[in-house]
């Protein structure tokens, strides 16, 4: 399956999305639920096609890793309905992801079989996955902190809502020390140590740091209500973006192997 | 002192005395940069590491003593570990602004080069917080609760890794070192200078393989391709695979595909090829061979069509492009990148070590107390390179950071799980 069958399968997806949200605003929550995710689903076979076509994992370009961050973020709100009803996180994650596979549509890049030398390395999969799938978490992480921030104690069920932001930031926080971990493994493989001060790991220092404050805010109870611990949530998913997104158009970018 | 001041740094220490002394240690570190200028790279090494790494587990350690306790308590405290992370954080976003200089290079002579700008991680305020920071870390580890071992272990990997990393930079050896085919290296480049190892390579092969090149669409006047860039990328196709047009389109060559106004397709393709006269190519496999296609482009406006064999050329053949015409543009195939390099190799050590292995890139071999990488070739020259670079690194810590990385997943993954589960509060 070539990146030519995303010309069909994107737009698939995208109006499965569309439709699942529509179905969910008109109160058919069942059929909206089913729809979306069934436009995960026909992302996870792109994905899997791609894999089997390229053969190589499908991790390497821009475009790949906004695949794989449509089809997790996707999941992840389809899970998170599924767990805790949260209809405004199946919402905005589907709206996302189909804003990636947009952005992919528009800016195709071909997508060649050719994979460098240090890439072909067993930490290469674990260490994108983990990623995006952080990155998701993280994501629903900071939306659930601006609402937090924008609503009145009583609307939106705070607890409910504290619950979720707290669940989100510790599992996103575990899988993206895990993926710094496989990548500092990699890099001590490939580069020869494993922590070099490269610009995308600094920003992932910063990322780091930006939330493990936010965690630690927030385990102390004199600071339970602290609204700096729910300000770092968007500000380290800003931190985030910079170091995934961001990064080549910094003036640290040229000294970076990290750039592509 | 008035009242309210003696109220701010009673007794256990919060908020606003963490963020004071850690600005204090900060300030500090910047007086220290100005009188004695940035810290040595190799400093501090063995055994004066180790002593401070001592000082450090005692201090840690001595949170657990009850007649201390009470002061000791603020090195596990909630608010320096916030004001802690939040200074290294700011560090590590000045690192992430500004372009840093290599260690050892001079930076420039204005108080911002002085104030370690250029270089904070040999500067003096990031050494020091780096220090505090362990000592933290190594508090909290003493005092923290096992019960809740995902974050015990969180603590702990991060404590031992920073502490190998850190406190073992001043003992890690690097160094380069280039061997030709067939010859014998025991010299390695290294910050210092040549230096001399306790092992040698001896060379014996050296193997590049190479993926299918690419055809593109260059500009004749400029030379200028519209190959490698991102977007252009677009204009490029892989003669080894089929692509996946409509199957009418391929007939009976290799592959096919549109650059541009064109339709190209591969007749022939040869990865190790000669040529033998008149623009034509023969298989051959040797060393210094090319690959080689034979393509016909036809333009879909226009309906010409040109045949001819392409080759992007290596240290022995020129390239030899395909021109479309009297268009300002010809059909080129571009230097094919790397698939695979290994060396072959036989290591001597001085303790009588003899070791016959190959090495190549995310696969180093371990000699003695080195580790030897595949850094680089003679890219020019391609599968023709005579020689092979060698990365050499030695670091006696990394073991302790590897249980570091270890024990900290361990934490990580149960942060991740306890967390699916729905048990942690």
């Amino acid at each position: 399956m070539s990146w030519q069958w995303h010309n069909w399968l994107g737009p698939v997806s995208i109006v499965l999305w569309f439709l699942g949200v529509l179905a969910v605003a008109f109160g058919r929550r069942k059929l909206g639920v089913g729809l979306i995710f069934f436009g995960t689903v026909v992302t996870a076979i792109f994905i899997a096609g791609l894999w089997i076509h390229l053969e190589r994992p499908p991790l390497k370009t821009m475009g790949e890793t906004r695949l794989w961050y449509a089809f997790l973020l996707s999941l992840a709100g389809v899970l998170a309905y599924r767990r805790w009803s949260y209809l405004w996180l199946l919402i905005f994650s589907a709206t996302v992801s189909a804003v990636f596979v947009i952005i992919n549509l528009a800016r195709p890049e071909i997508h060649s079989k050719t994979l460098p030398p240090a890439l072909q390395s067993f930490y290469f999969v674990p260490h994108v996955v983990l990623y995006m799938l952080a990155y998701s978490l993280l994501a629903a992480a900071a939306v659930g902190a601006v609402m937090r921030l924008s609503s009145s104690r009583d609307n939106l069920s705070p607890t409910g809502l504290d619950n979720l932001i707290q669940h989100a930031i510790r599992a996103g926080l575990g899988l993206i020390m895990l993926g710094l971990i496989t990548g500092a493994l990699w890099a001590k493989e490939a580069w020869g140590h494993y922590w070099s001060w490269d610009p995308k790991e600094t920003w992932a220092l910063v990322t780091l740091a930006a939330y493990l404050i936010s965690l630690h805010l927030a385990a102390d109870p004199r600071k339970k209500r602290s609204s700096l611990a729910m300000i770092l949530l968007p500000l380290g998913f800003l931190f985030l973006m910079i170091t995934w997104l961001g990064l080549t158009y910094l003036p640290t970018a040229p000294t970076s192997v990290h750039v592509y | 002192m008035s009242s309210k001041a003696r109220r701010v740094w009673s007794i256990p220490w919060g908020y606003r005395e963490s963020l004071v002394i850690v600005l204090a240690v900060a300030v500090g570190g910047l007086v220290a940069q100005l009188l004695i200028g940035p810290r040595p790279g190799d400093w501090p090494s063995w055994p004066t590491n180790l002593y401070i790494l001592a000082v450090i587990v005692i201090l840690a350690a001595a949170t657990k003593l009850s007649r201390w306790s009470r002061f000791l308590s603020f090195f596990y405290s909630l608010p320096l570990a916030v004001a802690l992370m939040g200074a290294i954080g700011f560090l590590a976003l000045v690192m992430g602004l500004v372009p840093q200089l290599a260690l050892g290079t001079a930076p420039p002579e204005s108080l911002w080069g002085r104030l370690g700008l250029f270089q904070v991680t040999s500067s003096w305020p990031f050494s020091f917080l780096y220090l505090l920071t362990l000592v933290a870390l190594g508090a909290t580890v003493f005092r923290w609760p096992r019960k809740k071992w995902a974050a015990f272990l969180n603590h702990l990997g991060l404590w031992l890794l920073l502490s190998a990393a850190g406190l073992g930079a001043g003992d890690r050896e690097r160094g380069v070192m280039r061997v030709r085919e067939g010859a014998l290296e025991w010299r390695a480049m290294t910050s210092k200078g040549v230096k001399e190892l306790d092992l040698a390579i001896r060379l014996d092969d050296f193997i590049l393989e190479e993926y299918p090149a690419r055809l593109a669409l260059v500009d004749a006047h400029s030379g200028q391709a519209l190959p490698m860039e991102k977007d252009s990328l677009a204009f490029s196709i892989d003669p080894s695979l089929t692509l996946s047009l409509s199957p009418s389109h391929l007939g009976s060559s290799l592959a096919s595909g549109r650059i541009g106004d064109y339709f190209v397709e591969v007749l022939q393709f040869f990865s190790k090829a000669a040529p033998m006269g008149e623009g034509k190519f023969i298989r051959a496999i040797y060393q210094g061979s090319v690959q080689a296609a034979l393509v016909r482009a036809k333009n879909s406006l226009s309906g010409e069509s040109f045949e001819g064999w392409l080759t992007p050329g290596n240290s022995t053949f020129p390239p030899n492009p395909l021109r479309l015409g009297k268009s300002n543009q010809i059909l080129a195939m571009v230097r094919p990148e790397p698939r695979l390099f290994v060396s072959k190799v036989k290591i001597y050590t001085k303790q009588g070590q003899e070791i016959e292995s190959t090495i190549l890139v995310n696969h180093p071999l371990r000699a003695g107390s080195w580790l030897i990488y595949q850094y680089d070739y003679d890219t020019a020259a391609g599968q023709a390179s005579s020689w092979s670079g060698f990365e050499l690194t030695r670091d006696p810590w990394l073991d302790l950071a590897y249980v570091g990385f270890i024990l900290w997943g361990l934490g990580c993954l149960g942060l991740v799980l306890r967390n699916a589960k729905g048990k942690s509060s």
